[in-house]
């Protein structure tokens, strides 16, 4: 197959496009809809370089509501329902939610979930009430994300700062780090949680979420570092990790780059592109009825 | 607005089933075989590596060594190289005098050394001197965010003279990394690159490089700095889907880029995220990678992700770093 | 028979190190006849996940197998970081004779309760813990560099930062490691120091006067230590050497060369 850019990436030391095309990336962390006044038209744009760069499947996180107002109906809501019936091969939906209101959270879990097209949930980098998703109220979603086979993506950052400086000092009111996580995953050590962003830093989500087999780790919405994918392998095993575009902010270059960085083997790619997170909603598939080749 | 090729649009890429006979998105031009493919290839200058020690984890291509010989296998042919140590040491001339001998013994021009200056530092007319006639350098590199001095440091416009004066590029970091994730000992300072617009104007023979730029360059700085020619930009964080065609196109909607997606032809005719109004000249961006801290891959895989022309191309891999270098 | 109980190697961020590798130290070792040192990597102190640093030291040893003879060494352990149990049991299996801890660069107290714990797992498995109280001078610190300066409001460290957590693990074996700003501690805490498990390397600048602190200590306290490459390395030695006959006995100086050392690191010395 002849690529489409104009010179081969293969002379730079880069998969081909059919290359990528063949590690059937699925984008966990796809923001198209993210942060604009024209969400449908951002997304629209955006196709232009999912399609581009070769990625299968697109998840976006900002269905229903937006980030800072999970909770509220938003007038773009209706279209975001008809993309992802339209498109329901190439496109899937998580919803955020607020666990400072765990009870219209799940209400919002049945109305996109268990009635609607989504597949998932994310908790979002900070909230109103300032609630960590280690705090009990979160247990009543978390216990009804199981039910509905849901996956489950939770922001999480260290972000340095406060006084005196230290990780975690600046992380806003309600945005969760990766010992939050934690603390969640030892209440439910049979449901699988994404820890995202890899904690914003790697080197020390790596080793805080590493003795929780329950925990997955996804990379997305950082500066590419080198060698972060390869601790995390090496820590955490490559069945543990999934991938995320974090488009448009971050450029799916930037995000492809921490995976072809590492060195891995092929397989080990595979599983972190994509197929890590098919078999994490194959059960959500299955039972939607929609067919799903891990 | 260049119209491109209609008739090899890629078809959906779902899974396993995807069709393999894909065409091109771009203006492209006749196929080529694989052997007068690679001759039509330019190579890259890499214009942000840094060699040295950074001391807050160990990087993975670390040292001359490692990182000549991982960016070889991406068609870099040669790579301006600062030092990590240059942001931290006081003794500068050491720092520069220990990259030039590392660049030296890696051999065949391969690195090319950019030392630095900091003007917060006693006697940095010497090492400036140092750098340009005792080590040959072709470039100063500084990082004000960590030297402790700003763009309104009272000797800045004569170092800047000095500089232009001695025909050398002058590199200006903005940043290492995100600030977030910095490690707590760390409290880089805040400056701005705004002094530049009227250095530039004064000193037209000046030939400025902006690197890991982003995070100092608003949208209205970058509409400035557009109509300042002599001043160019890195790719190592260039962010955002495609962000290198939404600084080529500005808000001006240059080009139509025709694809479809799940069966259905659409067209994007403007990138909502473009941050600048204007458009950038492709002359106007170098090929940067900063590794060995960011990987390599990030920046080449930029170029394929953005719709340019094989000239473009050419220009930000290649053609724009040599001729800044020959002034 | 000299041993030296405070060296490094790797970088330190803020100035270039001359030599600072394995082979480097052991060049700079047989230059001024120094048998073994005590050895952590300088990079530990900085990097987030220490134990990469650790196994860069690991590496470098197993890399030359005539090194292992004469290079004890010691990791970076950081207790405030996630995971740093697994890191010391990885530590344990590479043959550490001890581990070297620094509150300061890496964001806790001493008696933090991790740091507690960590402290009773190396008294458990028989490691010594060096405890350095500065690293460089302060007053010639980086501007990056931590923020306590002498004589200002959150000045340098002295012992009595430690003492609470040598009251925690009183029976751990502790290394005081270029100590500065003197030797006083809290009354209530000065028995405690009168260990015969706790010595001070002779490169601090609170060792300044060793007459009078072999008198008042004995010469039991103390072992040849040179802060390398921060510090030059000599000064640990000359404080030694320099003592008159009147003022340490022929005895008392091995003791200080390497016979407190040897006491202390028992079975890890090959």
């Amino acid at each position: 197959m002849k690529n489409i850019f104009v010179l081969d990436p293969k002379l730079y030391g880069l998969p081909s496009r059919e290359e990528m095309i063949g590690f059937r990336i699925w984008d966990s962390h796809y923001h198209g809809f993210f942060a604009t006044p024209v969400p449908i038209k951002q997304h629209e744009a955006m196709l232009h370089y999912v399609e581009r760069m070769g990625v299968e499947r697109i998840i976006s996180v900002d269905i229903g509501g937006t980030l800072a107002d999970p909770l509220t109906v938003m007038a773009h809501d209706p279209a975001q329902l008809e993309i992802l019936k339209k498109y329901q091969s190439r496109v899937s939906g998580i919803i955020p939610i607020d666990p400072g209101f765990p009870e219209e959270s799940v209400k919002k879990m049945d109305k996109w979930i268990k009635d609607g097209p989504c597949i998932g949930i994310k908790y979002v980098g900070g909230n109103k009430l300032g609630v960590v998703c280690s705090e009990p109220q979160n247990d009543l979603i978390i216990s009804h994300a199981k039910k509905l086979n849901a996956v489950i993506y939770i922001h999480t950052w260290i972000k340095v700062g406060g006084d005196p400086r230290r990780p975690g000092g600046a992380n806003l009111p309600g945005e969760s780090a990766p010992w939050h996580v934690v603390e969640l995953a030892k209440r439910f050590p049979d449901v699988k949680l994404i820890c995202g962003h890899a904690g914003g830093d790697w080197e020390l989500a790596v080793r805080t979420v590493r003795p929780y087999e329950n925990i997955m780790f996804e990379f997305s919405g950082a500066d590419p570092h080198s060698g972060s994918v390869d601790l995390a392998v090496n820590e955490l095993g490559a069945d543990r990790i999934v991938w995320g575009g974090h488009g448009p902010s971050r450029s799916f270059s930037t995000e492809f780059s921490k995976v072809l960085d590492a060195s891995i083997s092929h397989e080990d790619r595979m599983k972190i592109f994509g197929r890590n997170y098919r078999k994490l909603c194959k059960a959500m598939f299955d039972q939607k009825g929609w067919s799903l080749k891990i | 607005m260049a119209k491109i090729n209609r008739r090899d649009f890629c078809t959906a890429a779902i899974g396993s089933a995807f069709v393999a006979g894909a065409g091109r998105l771009s203006a492209s031009p006749l196929p080529a075989t694989p052997d007068n493919e690679a001759q039509k290839a330019p190579f890259i200058i890499d214009t942000n590596v840094s060699l040295g020690q950074w001391p807050f984890r160990h990087l993975k291509y670390q040292g001359a060594g490692a990182l000549g010989d991982k960016l070889k296998k991406h068609r870099i042919k040669q790579a301006w190289a600062g030092s990590f140590d240059a942001l931290f040491h006081k003794n500068i001339d050491a720092v520069n005098a220990a990259l030039t001998k590392e660049c030296a013994a890696y051999g065949r021009n391969f690195f090319l050394p950019f030392g630095t200056i900091n003007l917060a530092w006693p006697d940095w007319e010497e090492d400036l001197r140092r750098c340009h006639e005792v080590y040959k350098m072709k470039g100063i590199r500084i990082y004000p965010s960590y030297q402790t001095f700003d763009l309104t440091h009272p000797d800045f416009g004569k170092f800047f003279e000095q500089v232009a004066k001695r025909k050398l590029v002058l590199q200006i970091v903005g940043d290492m990394d995100d600030s977030r994730n910095h490690h707590p000992i760390v409290l880089a300072r805040d400056f701005s690159y705004a002094p530049l617009t009227e250095l530039v104007a004064k000193t037209p023979e000046a030939r400025v490089q902006l690197l890991y730029w982003n995070h100092r360059v608003s949208a209205k700085q970058m509409d400035l700095f557009v109509g300042t020619p002599n001043i160019v930009f890195d790719t190592a964080r260039i962010e955002t889907a495609g962000g290198i065609d939404a600084m080529l196109d500005g808000n001006q909607h240059h080009k139509d880029r025709v694809f479809t997606f799940g069966g259905i032809e659409r067209t994007l005719s403007e990138i909502p995220w473009g941050r600048n109004s204007k458009p950038v000249p492709a002359e106007r961006i170098l090929f940067g990678s900063h590794a060995p801290y960011f990987p390599v891959e990030a920046s080449l895989f930029k170029l394929f992700e953005s719709d340019l022309t094989l000239e473009q191309s050419k220009s930000i891999m290649e053609g724009n770093a040599a001729g800044l270098l020959q002034g | 028979m000299w041993i030296d109980i405070n060296a490094y190697i790797g970088h330190w961020p803020y100035k270039q190190l001359h030599d600072s590798t394995l082979t480097g130290l052991i060049a700079r070792m047989d230059r001024f006849g120094i048998d073994k040192a005590v050895v952590a990597h300088l990079d530990g102190v900085h990097f987030k996940n220490s134990q990469s640093a650790n196994e860069a030291l690991f590496a470098q040893l197993k890399s030359e197998k005539s090194l292992q003879k004469r290079i004890i060494p010691f990791a970076v352990i950081n207790p405030a970081y996630p995971g740093w149990e697994a890191d010391l049991k990885k530590c344990i299996s590479n043959g550490i004779a001890g581990v070297r801890l620094y509150p300061q660069y890496h964001d806790y107290l001493p008696e933090d309760p991790a740091c507690v714990a960590l402290v009773r797992k190396c008294r458990d498995a028989n490691l010594v813990v060096g405890l350095t109280t500065r690293m460089v001078d302060s007053r010639q610190r980086s501007w990056l560099d931590l923020p306590n300066v002498a004589g200002t409001e959150i000045g340098e460290w002295s012992l009595r930062q430690f003492m609470p957590l040598v009251r925690e693990v009183p029976g751990a074996t502790y290394f005081f490691l270029n100590v500065a700003n003197g030797l006083a501690v809290a009354k209530e805490d000065a028995a405690l120091l009168k260990s015969d498990k706790i010595i001070f390397d002779t490169s601090g600048r609170s060792l300044g006067f060793m007459p009078d602190l072999v008198q008042q200590y004995g010469a039991g306290k103390f072992a040849f230590g040179s802060h390398s490459p921060l510090l030059d390395y000599v000064t640990g030695m000359l404080r030694i050497e320099s003592l008159r006959d009147s003022e340490a006995t022929r005895a008392q100086k091995d003791q200080m060369r390497s016979g407190n050392a040897i006491r202390l690191l028992g079975t890890h010395i090959r």
